[in-house]
């Protein structure tokens, strides 16, 4: 089975969707054809429309931006749609979605914008998961599935690898991060005073109101 | 002040907006845009504004000296045409980077007092129910994200049916 793994962040390189597609890399079996795609800009080339459209599966890996789909994935969306309804195509459609806030299921949206774009470019629907706190498992890199940071995403993940495999459906999954909220706030709070004061910034400089 | 954020080609545009009050504001197409590449350095960098160099750098503040927010967008997958995404993409500089509690969910703080009114006018003639529902949760979600002080979605077929309801 080929499986088409597609990186949907605006950034090329240290995105968490690149570390949430390479977690989902150590769960499939070897014997399948693995082909990673990376959707960066508002456009795509004809190689890439014609090796996604020869997927059996695809995995859009993105982040949420304003609680939907970031706007250069929105532009490749419609050029896939539009190659892929010249010919039938049984290609079933995987998602996963990461945000910065807490709760996963603020990606619901996103995840059923993906859906619905499934269904205009008639393609089989197959599962969505939405991630919160995506950055944590991010800089969790080498930490293993099921522990600390991961803990919450490997029942879902086993889940959704299963579903993947046999392409079947299933209901959308939503992860929590393992950390209380408010722990979590006050942990990124402070991460993000600490990384004003690196450009030089004190704390209230960086609430003004220009 | 009004901020109306639309994707209407010229002459759409000039036939919906002929007569717009002095005080609303219109961000087109034919303004210069950028993606949102998510470097945060609107809020560690250069607090407020957003550091590519374009026609949106100060959408952030734009939108703080807005009281009424319109959006006129076709409806794509139940979302915003990648034009007018792009735009609310951009606005990130609108909020501060601190975290906080809002409707019971994880939000970004206010980096401005104002709160404004919300509304969404989706057109399209093939809008499936899926999408309608997806797009209404989707306005709502972006009312609570904006603090916004109200929200309204509406969908038309047309931007004749739009111009008859929204004079």
């Amino acid at each position: 089975m080929k499986i088409g793994l597609i990186n949907g962040s605006p950034k090329a390189m240290g995105s968490t969707s690149e570390v949430l597609l390479d977690e989902l890399k150590t769960l499939l079996p070897p014997d399948h054809d693995l082909v990673s795609f990376g959707i960066h800009h508002a456009m795509l080339g004809v190689n890439q429309l014609e090796d996604i459209a020869s997927c059996d599966v695809l995995v859009f890996a993105l982040p949420m931006y304003m609680g939907g789909i970031p706007s250069h994935l929105l532009h490749c969306l419609i050029q896939l749609e539009k190659s892929l309804t010249e010919s039938p195509h049984d290609i079933t459609v995987y998602t996963i979605v990461n945000n910065g806030h807490y709760e996963g299921s603020q990606n619901e949206t996103t995840i059923a914008m993906m859906k619905n774009w499934t269904h205009r470019a008639h393609l089989k629907w197959g599962q969505g998961i939405g991630i919160g706190s995506g950055v944590m498992i991010a800089m969790a890199k080498d930490v293993a599935l099921g522990h600390g940071s991961k803990k919450n995403l490997a029942h879902p993940y086993s889940t959704f690898v299963n579903n993947l495999l046999d392409r079947e459906s299933g209901d959308n999954l939503y992860v929590n991060p393992t950390y209380p909220r408010f722990a979590l706030i006050q942990g990124a709070n402070h991460g993000w005073t600490k990384q004003g004061k690196a450009h030089g910034l004190r704390k209230k400089d960086l609430t003004i109101a220009p | 002040m009004k901020l109306i954020i639309h994707d209407l080609n010229q002459s759409e545009a000039d036939r919906l907006f002929g007569q717009h009050p002095d005080d609303a504001i219109l961000i087109g197409k034919d303004q210069e845009i950028h993606q949102c590449v998510g470097c945060f350095g609107c809020w560690i960098e250069t607090p407020g504004l957003c550091k590519i160099k374009d026609d949106f750098s100060d959408i952030g503040k734009r939108m703080a000296q807005s009281d009424e927010v319109e959006i006129i967008s076709h409806c794509l997958y139940g979302g915003f045409s990648p034009f007018v995404k792009n735009v609310l993409d951009r606005t990130l500089p609108y909020h501060q980077p601190y975290f906080t509690i809002r409707d019971g969910e994880m939000h970004q703080k206010d980096r401005y007092k104002n709160h404004v009114n919300l509304s969404v006018r989706f057109y399209g003639e093939d809008i499936t129910l899926p999408e309608k529902t997806t797009a209404e949760r989707f306005v709502e979600y972006n009312g609570v994200d904006l603090h916004a002080q109200s929200h309204t979605v509406s969908f038309y077929k047309n931007l004749e049916e739009m111009e008859a309801q929204r004079r």
